[in-house]
């Protein structure tokens, strides 16, 4: 689904993002695999001791280990026993010190990976051009910065461990076998494979019906929640049995893939059990011939009993690397397709202006529209066609018209968060082609439809409409008075220190409303552009804003856009859009008079339908 | 009723009808762990008795008889009983786990869809202090049981594991086995207490990774804002903070795993120094003081194999089993309320159907209030209800207005027993609606919600909802009567286009029509119009106005407003303010009377800003006291 980030990336995307972060810390995770390996090679060496020990002891053996001079060793049961032992504690003394570091290492490398990676791709992502946010859906921008970046917190804890557990304990287990006996050893390796391709089957069978369960139980979920959320519905047309037999149909469903999952997943453990099993009789029967009588077979030489235990041991530790080799996989090409997304989200070189350009200064400036056209890319029909608008300094501009006229796009076109494909859009005499969006917006106040407030007290979201999010308290006060928002915000449980957002109160559309407005006057700014707000706002919300509109619009100029006439009631000048078309402009007045479209909605807006009507 | 408790409960009800199949599961897996003590066993008997021939070959609980005399039969049998362990190992766990896990998913199929049937029995009002929890109760809490019979069949594994390994041991030589017992006591007693050290890490962790992604999706979400305030350094600035804070929890939690890490691992191998240090020296130079028996090699080995395997299933018992009780525990306590509701649940459908003919309505001095506790202050537009009366005569168009939070949706919820007054009595046809059934009530009265609810399938099965068997010519019909036919039938499979979540994406406007179709499906002698509080643009208010007027030639209508405008035709208006009636009248005669009718109105016609000047006034004296 957020495949297109990934065609941007690399072949080797995991690879490429480890080389472009946390590039300080490589020699980190360079000492992490190392000591990691190593301790686990380490950690399996005391069988073979202990198996070296019980020949020494009792088979009358030379303790022989590789590596170690024979002067070391003590003849003396209860001094070889002695060192023996002393050898265990030393071995595991430096596999468990080994071990930390391994983790440690990796943790703190992984953890400074991410924050680099996190914070890097986000503050890029963060300055792309408005197209690029037009063009992907947010959702899905927001999951690649997200989900997928987590995703690879799971794999750099927990896979790349994993992975070197899995690769060091096989090859150490054989390594230790062959010390031991190398005929047995080849014998035991020959189960390996047999492991391997019963393992992986195993993890292709199930991995579909994985997808199943998925899939059923977003099903599930999805029915759940439409049937809570229609629950009056249900009620209403007395439809609560046949709304239970589909719950129930799609339990059942989801139950059975489960079950079937299950059945095939529970015999992966038996069936491993089962193959060392076969091999562990066999050594066993072979390795008693051996000792007891002579070499069976095709195998040669002698076997003594403190070769044969650990090399049975050994086999045993063979198991749980294999087993988890289907996940470890899966796991790996999960990471490779999270890393693509997310490498391909970062490398792109999207427009990221802001500082390109004249920066210049307005005084509640004229604005221009001068046969504007614009066509969102990707698409082919036109949201504004040839557009001509000339406001006076200081006038208020009300845009009415249907969904889709055009309405938010032209003030898309004059925050510069686009550029028109045909004509030209000035602000106080500036081409804003040559102005640098950085300048303008910060002269801009802007209220959006979704009167979007950030995670934060009322004061910062208040004052982040000031320049570099700087407001005095006074200021503050101040605008949240012109905004009508002052009295309910000294209600609210902490004043203007009252916790907003996710967590924080939770205030009333019309309220966030009032809010937005006041952060976009904090700043005192010379052009102002309101987008009314489409979800419903309480009548006294409404009747606050159109009382107070009067002040926040003097010595500016503004631009509204309105979907309730009676916002722009008083505007100075009112532009009706129809398709991308300036249909009409004018006062309310005269638009009324005029008996156009205007006056249709107005009618229709005030109840008088048979006007409205045909 | 309800001195049980949750997990009790569960059980009676639901897994006691499977006893059988979750204690033959049981047994199986325990037998399971029987065989898989035997290979251990076996090796070292035959350590001694073959390899190093220094005992003689018996085998716990087997007579000596039974036992061949040679060696070759000895290898044989010790051959045999390795075959016998692995092969009855792997299939005693394998049916056990079979028969135990669909014991336990069908147990929870039947959770599942009992505890949807009790929310769907339940009234109205009872969903509304829990409604946002009652999805994630049904969804996540009742999948999160699993928990608890996992956690069983984990807790009666483990726990098997340590005490048949402790059986063996205390039949090979109980003085050694007796001493071994201290180890797996000291790894539960630590591994607690690092259970204990490391919960409120996780709940650090878990509370930064949900701040960073609001913060994440804060700023993509309001990305037009952030740009317009040029704020982009400053929320990049503060996402790097939000992940440095996440970044310290997660290595905190990192830390304390990787030193717990060692510490067991170290109690586990100074248990196996131990153990070998103590043994060899009991083999080499006899039985010391405090013990009375006799420690052969063969022996030595076995417990030390025991050893190391007793470290994994306590350090799992003390963790990750208790915790999964724990959690599944934690569900059962969200799960339960809702299924003990079942018996007040009980729907009387012995009573008399209702028999509406022209669908007059009366209240008759209706009062309604939530219940004490349950919380009025959601300020929702579900709110309590004072002495209200009123009537609508058949045919009758009758708006309610006023502000939210002023009772106007509870008014008709009532009328469609969504809820039950509290006092007063709501007639139908002159016939109290609260002596017949729900059912024939609700089979009179349409009822077109706020938000217009499409359910995922096609436009005729939402217009037939009512009615899955209602022909294509009814659907038709009722689409027609609702204005919604035309845009219809320019919808690319006109009436089998799939609409909801995953279909077509409607306006609001077509998807309030589509809702209004379907409540008339079944011509209904009465209709609830609850207005959508969001925005539609005004042509479609326009349609939607028209059609209502439509609809109500021939019916009653109940219109909740938001716009006024939707209302202005009306027979008669009603002004709800805090739950009583304070004005009713026609449009005309409200605004004569100049009341909060009037005043409405003049902010949704825009006259209020005549009033600008003296207002600001007001707002600067406020701001500078």
């Amino acid at each position: 689904m957020t495949d297109a980030f990934s065609e941007r990336a690399d072949h080797y995307p995991l690879v490429s993002l480890v080389r472009r972060y946390g590039r300080a810390d490589l020699a980190l995770l360079l000492v992490a695999m190392v000591s990691t390996a190593v301790s686990i090679f380490l950690s399996l060496a005391d069988v073979y001791l202990i198996g070296l020990g019980i020949d020494a002891l009792f088979n009358d053996q030379p303790f022989a280990l590789p590596l170690l001079p024979e002067s070391l060793v003590p003849s003396a049961p209860v001094d070889l026993l002695v060192f023996v032992t002393g050898l265990i504690v030393v071995t595991s003394l430096v596999t468990h010190l080994l071990s930390f570091v391994g983790e440690y290492c990796f943790g703190l490398y992984t953890q400074r990976f991410l924050h680099e990676l996190r914070t890097d791709s986000f503050s890029r992502v963060v300055r792309f051009d408005l197209s690029f946010f037009d063009e992907h859906r947010t959702g899905n921008v927001i999951s690649a910065l997200n989900d997928d970046v987590n995703q690879l917190d799971t794999f750099f804890n927990k896979l790349v461990e994993a992975s070197i557990w899995a690769l060091t304990t096989l090859v150490s287990a054989f390594v230790y076998m062959a010390l031991l006996n190398v005929q047995l050893a080849l014998f035991v390796l020959c189960s390996a494979p047999v492991l391997a391709a019963t393992n992986l089957w195993f993890s292709r069978q199930v991995e579909p019906i994985q997808d199943d369960i998925r899939s059923e139980r977003g099903g599930l979920n999805a029915l759940l929640a439409t049937a809570l959320g229609g629950l009056d519905v249900i009620k209403a047309n007395t439809a609560e049995d046949a709304e239970r037999g589909r719950i129930t149909r799609s339990s059942r469903d989801y139950t059975d893939a489960r079950l079937e999952n299950r059945r095939l997943s529970i015999r992966q453990a038996p069936l491993n059990r089962l193959v060392v099993g076969v091999w562990l009789v066999f050594v066993v029967a072979i390795g008693v011939q051996w000792i007891t009588v002579g070499p069976p077979l095709f195998f040669s030489g002698t076997l003594t009993a403190g070769e044969l235990v650990p090399l049975l041991f050994y086999l045993e530790r063979m198991t749980p690397p294999l087993k988890n080799l289907g996940g470890l996989i899966n796991g790996y090409k999960g990471a490779k397709a999270a890393a693509k997304r997310v490498g391909g989200l970062t490398a792109r070189d999207a427009r990221t202006g802001g500082e390109d350009g004249e920066h210049v200064t307005f005084d509640a400036p004229c604005v221009e529209f001068d046969g504007v056209s614009f066509t969102y890319p990707g698409t082919d029909q036109r949201v504004l066609d040839g557009v001509d608008l000339d406001v006076s300094p200081g006038a208020t501009v009300g845009i009415v018209g249907a969904t889709g006229a055009g309405k938010s796009t032209l003030l898309d076109l004059l925050l510069q968060y686009h550029d028109p494909d045909e004509g030209r859009v000035r602000v106080g005499g500036h081409n804003l082609e040559d102005v640098a969006p950085r300048s303008l917006r910060e002269q801009v106040g802007y209220v959006d439809q979704d009167s979007f407030l950030f995670d934060g007290t009322v004061r910062e979201n208040v004052a982040a409409g000031a320049p570099r999010g700087e407001a005095t308290d006074d200021e503050v006060r101040a605008a949240a008075g012109i905004a009508g928002a002052h009295e309910f915000v000294t209600d609210l449980s902490a004043g203007y220190d009252t916790e907003l957002g996710e967590r924080g109160t939770s205030l009333s559309g019309g309220q966030r409303q009032r809010l937005a407005i006041a952060r976009a006057v904090v700043g005192d700014p010379e052009l102002l552009v309101l987008d009314e707000a489409t979800s419903h706002v309480d009548t006294e919300s409404e009747r606050l804003v159109q009382e107070h509109l009067a002040d926040i619009t003097a010595d500016r100029t503004t631009f509204v856009v309105a979907h309730r006439l009676s916002t722009v009631r008083h505007a100075d000048e009112i532009v009706v859009l129809d398709d991308g078309v300036v249909t009409e402009t004018g006062t309310h007045d005269e638009l009324v008079d005029a008996g156009g479209s205007y006056a249709n909605l107005w009618n229709v807006q005030v109840g008088a339908l048979e006007a409205a009507g045909d | 009723m309800s001195t049980t408790t949750p997990v009790r409960y569960l059980l009676h009800r639901f897994a006691r009808r499977r006893s059988r199949q979750f204690v033959g599961g049981t047994v199986l897996v325990l037998l399971a762990l029987a065989f898989q003590r035997v290979p251990a066993l076996v090796i070292g008997v035959a350590l001694d008795s073959l390899l190093l021939e220094s005992q003689a070959f018996t085998l716990p609980l087997v007579p000596d008889a039974w036992i061949p005399t040679d060696t070759a039969g000895q290898a044989t049998l010790v051959v045999a009983s390795l075959v016998v362990a692995v092969g009855g190992e792997s299939l005693c766990r394998w049916y056990g786990v079979l028969v135990y896990e669909r014991a336990n998913l069908e147990t929870l199929h039947d959770i599942r869809t009992a505890a949807f049937e009790t929310a769907t029995a339940l009234p109205l009002s009872a969903h509304r202090a829990e409604d946002r929890d009652l999805l994630s109760v049904l969804n996540d809490d009742v999948d999160n049981l699993e928990d608890l019979f996992d956690g069983g069949r984990a807790a009666v594994q483990y726990g098997g594991e340590l005490v048949t390994a402790f059986a063996f041991m205390l039949l090979l030589n109980w003085n050694l086995a007796v001493v071994m017992a201290l180890l797996p006591i000291v790894v539960a007693i630590t591994a607690r207490y690092y259970a204990g050290l490391l919960e409120p890490r996780y709940d650090a962790v878990r509370a930064n990774v949900g701040r960073l992604n609001a913060r994440l999706r804060d700023a993509i979400e309001g990305i037009r804002t952030v740009k317009s305030l040029v704020r982009e350094g400053r929320e990049a600035e503060r996402v790097g903070h939000a992940s440095g804070e996440y970044k310290a929890a997660a290595w905190s939690a990192l830390k304390l795993r990787a030193i717990y890490n060692r510490v067991s691992w170290l109690l586990a191998v100074a248990g196996v120094w131990f153990l070998f240090g103590v043994g060899s020296y009991w083999i080499l130079t006899g039985t010391p003081a405090v013990f009375t028996q006799s420690l052969t090699a063969g022996t030595l080995l076995t417990f030390i194999m025991y050893t190391f395997s007793l470290m994994d299933p306590t350090r799992k018992l003390a963790v990750e089993v208790l915790d999964k009780i724990e959690s599944g525990q934690a569900s059962s306590r969200r799960v339960v309320p809702l299924l003990r509701h079942d018996a007040a649940a009980a729907r009387k459908d012995d009573v008399p159907p209702l028999s509406v003919t022209d669908g007059g309505v009366e209240y008759d001095a209706v009062s309604f209030d939530y219940g004490e506790g349950d919380g009025n202050e959601d300020g929702d537009d579900e709110s309590t209800l004072t002495d209200v009366s009123l009537t609508a005569a058949p045919g009758d168009f009758v708006g309610i207005v006023g502000h939210s939070g002023a009772g106007k949706s509870t008014l008709v919820k009532l009328l469609l027993r969504f809820q039950e007054p509290d006092a007063g009595e709501i007639r139908v046809d002159g016939q109290p609606v609260a002596d017949h059934s729900v059912r024939s009530l609700r089979q009179h009265v349409g009822y077109v919600g706020q938000d217009p609810f499409l359910f995922p399938g096609t436009v005729h099965e939402n217009v037939a909802y009512a009615r899955p068997d209602a022909t294509r010519d009814d659907v038709v019909d009722a689409a027609k009567r609702a204005s919604a036919h035309e845009f219809v039938a320019e919808l690319p499979e006109g009436y089998d286009t799939e609409v909801g979540e995953r279909g077509t994406t409607l306006s609001g406007g077509q998807r309030q029509r589509l809702a209004i179709a379907r409540a008339l499906l079944s011509d209904p002698e009465v209709l609830v119009f609850d207005e959508a509080t969001s925005h539609v643009d005004t042509e479609t208010e326009a349609e939607i106005q028209r059609t209502l007027r439509t609809v109500a030639a021939d019916r009653t209508v109940f219109a909740v407003a938001h716009r006024l405008s939707t209302v202005r035709q009306a027979d008669r208006i009603v002004v709800l303010d805090d739950g009583r009636v304070t004005e009713r009248g026609t449009h005309a005669e409200l605004v004569e009377q100049d009341g909060r009718y009037a005043g409405l109105w003049a902010v949704q016609t825009g006259a209020v800003a005549a009033a600008v000047e003296t207002s600001t006034d007001a707002a600067e004296t406020e701001v500078r006291g």
